[in-house]
């Protein structure tokens, strides 16, 4: 399982690597020519370029230099996030965290891992590493985990640890707090690059037959009764679908696109959703 | 309402916890800001917070001995709200021979008690009250259709008597009954005594009063011992005065009055018998009277209702899902 | 579809309850010998129990006020099955207003009647009370019941002790006990016209202030003004306190002692323990219902379905 992450623009990466980048070297893509003094290489003359020019200059070819990325993985461990429907959450954000991970890997990028609820959570925490083994523990620590935090507060601290140059960050969680939060969280990333992972449960419909269910806010406390009908199923539906067109809204306003994963852990979406982004 | 083993009540706490604890297992839900609002729901669960509620409630009313009291409600029938009034001067121990019963004979005072047993028995819906005079008037039992009260009272009278005959002051606690009580239907006063006295000029004008506001049938069984004049008699002029002839003028009084009066003049435990069952015709008016539903033992409604709120419980519980 | 019985400790809980308060509405009960009682409660209606000295909350009431209340607590305590009579008494007699009736049937009247004891029910002013019980024992020993003799001790006139009255005959045959009633200290006696309007306290000259019937017990020389015929009691003004009364303890105590019966000082809330003694209890067939039982049992259920473990799946909270 790979995540063949883009970007949707050049980074400022020194260290050599897999992606467009602002800086010049060895690349092959082709960005424009530049008289010769600018870049004294004689390996980089263009002699087509050179002879055409009417004042007779030496012009190089300015290449691209693809550069290596910072990933971060923000992981959402509030009470919300415990929730085991069909696909249980923990164990989606642990594939994807691992596939992350791989990919990585492949690209010479590194990755860095902060899960958080109403602080940070060391023991889902990683430093940037090239190495995928550390991030597979963290996500075998994740399966078997019961998010118990309350709120994301701790997020909020992961954001303001993440270095000042551009990163690629996935911000995974089910997004379910108060919008308001949400684009507290997005304007603390604005220098970044960032996805929006929406790890949503199918379970989170209540498709089970009808009854009367007691249910337990996960991370408040409070508690409902519903008595659980096709009527009122159609209306929670509607009320999720309102509630990810309202997340995307809030997305887009930050220039993002949700990437929404409601059937548990699939690289096949995952890919399609960086394929249209480009 | 009220309970009569009511140390159980310290148990209705416990009626709070339906509303502390749920009987259903609890999901975890991820947002449940997600939730749709839904009134049948927030219906449903109140539904079964009150039965919950009701059902302990209604066990530990159960368990409490709640009853409901002894209440009356008007029904027609016919009786009257009578008041005995006996006399329970010593000369009651007599026979109607005027001495101490001996053999087969019988007192006055039994005599009277044998026939009013029958007649108290023979009467379902009157209230009856009894009240004695002797040298004073002994309130002795509110107006009340508690019969077998009535007929304890009535016995006692049959004890031994105690001293003179002092009439007014009895006939005004009769009346006075009247005034505690205010009866609807008819009113009687059924007056058993072996003699008269002479009734004051003060005390007869207030009788006069009280006769006239409560208008009571009068029936006076008067039981003649051997040798008293009577009270139809009339005496030779000059030896007709209430001194001389005090039962005779009582007699006068009652007609005066201007009231329903029968008067019997009895000789025999016969007569006696006679009497009453007169008066028994005779008092046997329609009648709204007071029926009292006995004291109720509402333990069983209580657990019967419980039983019902538990299966209510028990069709929710089993409604349940997990998720 | 699930089955019929039930499944999880919840739903028997629950369904257990709902079997156990259906049992409990069929009449479960059993015949017992058990606690009625029975009494007759004589009353001193003598004018001495007009002497106001009891404290009822913060009310000075007569000793007649105060033993009808006591009387009616009694009455509202007595469990149904027993049988309360009232009786009366003045003078030399013991009467009984009414026989025992059944106290939950007849609370209402036996209430009112306790209610309507009156003094001006007497029928004589003196107050002979040794006659008065043995008078009690002749008549009341018919009843299967304890009698309850309530007086002030206070015989009107003072009895001359030459000719007390002997209970030897009767000893035993009534059970029962002497309340007495009253304070220790002498009291003025309130006085009533023939209406019932109180008009002072009766004074010195009022009562006999001592026996002046029969022969004196002193010996003829030492009373003051003797003389045989028309002074056999002497002629000295007596200086007596007789209009003056107070709880006659002692000699009640040895009326109790003569008579067999028990002797109680009544005060405030000792009447009802003493009569609510189980010794005192008559036998009687006495139905004991035992719904309590399936429907005590429904409770605890109803309550662990409740308390039980379907609760919360843990709790949520901070982060460990």
């Amino acid at each position: 399982m790979e995540i063949n992450y883009r970007l949707p623009g050049r980074i400022d990466g020194h260290r050599p690597g897999a992606h467009k980048s602002r800086g010049t070297g060895e690349g092959f893509v082709f960005r424009h020519l530049a008289p010769f003094l600018a870049r004294p290489d004689p390996r980089r003359l263009d002699l087509r370029a050179s002879l055409a020019d009417p004042f007779g200059g030496l012009k190089v070819r300015i290449q691209e230099q693809p550069a290596t990325l910072k990933i971060y993985a923000l992981l959402d461990l509030s009470g919300s996030m415990a929730f085991r429907g069909e696909f249980p959450k923990p164990v989606v954000m642990a594939d994807f965290t691992e596939a992350l991970a791989i990919s990585a890997h492949k690209n010479g990028d590194s990755l860095g891992v902060f899960g958080a609820a109403e602080r940070l959570l060391p023991e889902f925490c990683l430093g940037p590493t090239r190495w995928p083994e550390s991030a597979r523990v963290l996500a075998g620590r994740l399966r078997s985990a019961l998010p118990r935090g309350v709120g994301c507060r701790g997020m909020l601290t992961a954001v303001r640890r993440l270095p000042a140059r551009t990163c690629l960050v996935f911000l995974i969680s089910d997004f379910h707090m108060p919008l308001s939060q949400i684009r507290e969280l997005l304007a603390g990333l604005s220098g970044h690059w960032v996805v929006p992972v929406v790890i949503w449960d199918e379970g989170e419909k209540i498709p089970s037959a009808p009854g009367i269910a007691r249910l337990i806010d996960a991370e408040e406390g409070g508690e409902r009764l519903l008595l659980i009908r096709s009527g009122l199923r159609e209306r929670l539906a509607q009320n999720l679908n309102q509630r990810k067109e309202r997340l995307g809204e809030v997305f887009r306003q930050q220039g993002y696109r949700p990437l929404i994963l409601d059937r548990g852990f699939s690289a096949a979406t995952i890919n399609r959703y960086f394929h249209e982004f480009h | 309402m009220s309970f009569s083993q009511p140390l159980w009540l310290w148990l209705a706490p416990l009626a709070l916890l339906p509303m502390l604890r749920s009987l259903h297992h609890g999901n975890m839900y991820s947002w449940n800001g997600l939730l749709p609002h839904d009134p049948l729901s927030s219906l449903v669960r109140v539904v079964i917070l009150a039965v919950g509620v009701m059902a302990m409630l209604l066990l530990i009313s159960g368990l409490s001995g709640l009853f409901r009291g002894e209440y009356s409600i008007p029904r027609s029938g016919y009786g009257a709200n009578l008041v005995l009034l006996l006399d329970r001067s010593r000369s009651m121990d007599d026979s109607f021979a005027g001495r101490s019963p001996s053999g087969a004979e019988e007192s006055k005072s039994r005599a009277a008690v044998r026939f009013l047993e029958g007649f108290i028995n023979s009467r379902p819906h009157d209230r009856l009250g009894v009240a004695a005079f002797s040298t004073s008037a002994l309130f002795v039992l509110p107006l009340s259709s508690n019969r077998e009260a009535t007929l304890a009272a009535v016995r006692a009278s049959a004890l031994p008597g105690l001293a003179q005959t002092h009439i007014a002051k009895g006939l005004a606690m009769a009346l006075s009954y009247f005034a505690e009580d205010q009866p609807s239907g008819s009113r009687g006063i059924v007056l058993v005594s072996d003699g008269a006295a002479v009734i004051d000029t003060d005390s007869e004008a207030l009788l006069r009063t009280n006769f006239q506001q409560w208008r009571p049938h009068v029936y006076w069984i008067f039981l003649r011992t051997a040798g008293n004049p009577g009270l139809f008699d009339s005496p030779p002029p000059g030896e007709d005065t209430p001194q001389a002839r005090p039962e005779r003028h009582l007699h006068l009084f009652f007609e005066s009055l201007g009231l329903p009066y029968r008067a019997y003049q009895t000789e025999n435990p016969e007569d006696v018998g006679k009497a009453i069952a007169d008066i028994d015709r005779a008092e046997k008016a329609p009648f709204t009277y007071q029926y009292k539903h006995p004291r109720q033992d509402l333990r069983g409604w209580c657990f019967g209702l419980a039983a019902m709120a538990l299966l209510i419980l028990l069709v929710f519980k089993r409604l349940e899902i997990r998720l | 579809m699930r089955g019929w019985l039930p499944t999880g400790f919840t739903e028997w809980c629950l369904a257990g309850a709902l079997m156990l308060s259906l049992m409990a509405c069929l009449p479960l009960g059993v015949e017992m010998q058990g606690g009625a009682f029975s009494y007759l409660a004589v009353v001193d209606i003598t004018r001495s129990m007009n002497v106001t000295d009891y404290r009822l909350g913060n009310r000075m009431v007569s000793r007649l006020d105060f033993v009808k209340e006591e009387l009616r607590s009694v009455l509202a305590q007595l469990p149904c099955g027993s049988h309360l009579a009232l009786g009366i008494f003045t003078e030399r007699n013991t009467t009984l207003l009414f026989e025992p009736i059944e106290v939950c049937e007849g609370f209402q009247d036996i209430d009112e009647a306790v209610v309507g004891l009156n003094w001006r029910m007497a029928w004589a002013a003196d107050s002979r009370i040794a006659s008065g019980l043995l008078d009690a024992f002749k008549t009341l020993a018919a009843f299967d019941a304890d009698v309850l003799f309530f007086t002030d001790g206070q015989e009107a006139p003072p009895v001359n002790p030459r000719y007390r009255t002997r209970f030897d005959e009767v000893r035993g045959r009534l059970q029962g006990m002497i309340v007495g009633v009253g304070g220790s200290t002498p009291m003025p006696i309130p006085k009533f016209d023939d209406t019932g309007k109180s008009i002072g306290f009766i004074g010195e000259e009022d009562v006999p202030q001592r026996s002046t019937f029969g022969l004196s017990e002193m010996a003829p020389e030492d009373i003051e003004g003797y003389h045989a015929r028309n002074a056999p009691f002497g002629n000295a003004p007596s200086g007596g306190i007789e209009h003056r009364s107070a709880l006659q303890e002692s000699y009640l105590i040895e009326l109790s002692r003569e008579t067999g019966l028990d002797y109680l000082r009544l005060e405030e809330g000792r009447l009802a323990p003493a009569l609510l003694d189980a010794r005192k209890a008559k036998p009687a067939r006495v139905y004991r219902d035992l719904r309590w039982i399936p429907a005590s049992l429904a409770l605890i259920l109803s309550v662990l379905a409740y308390a039980g473990p379907h609760g919360w799946p843990r709790l949520p909270g901070k982060t460990p």
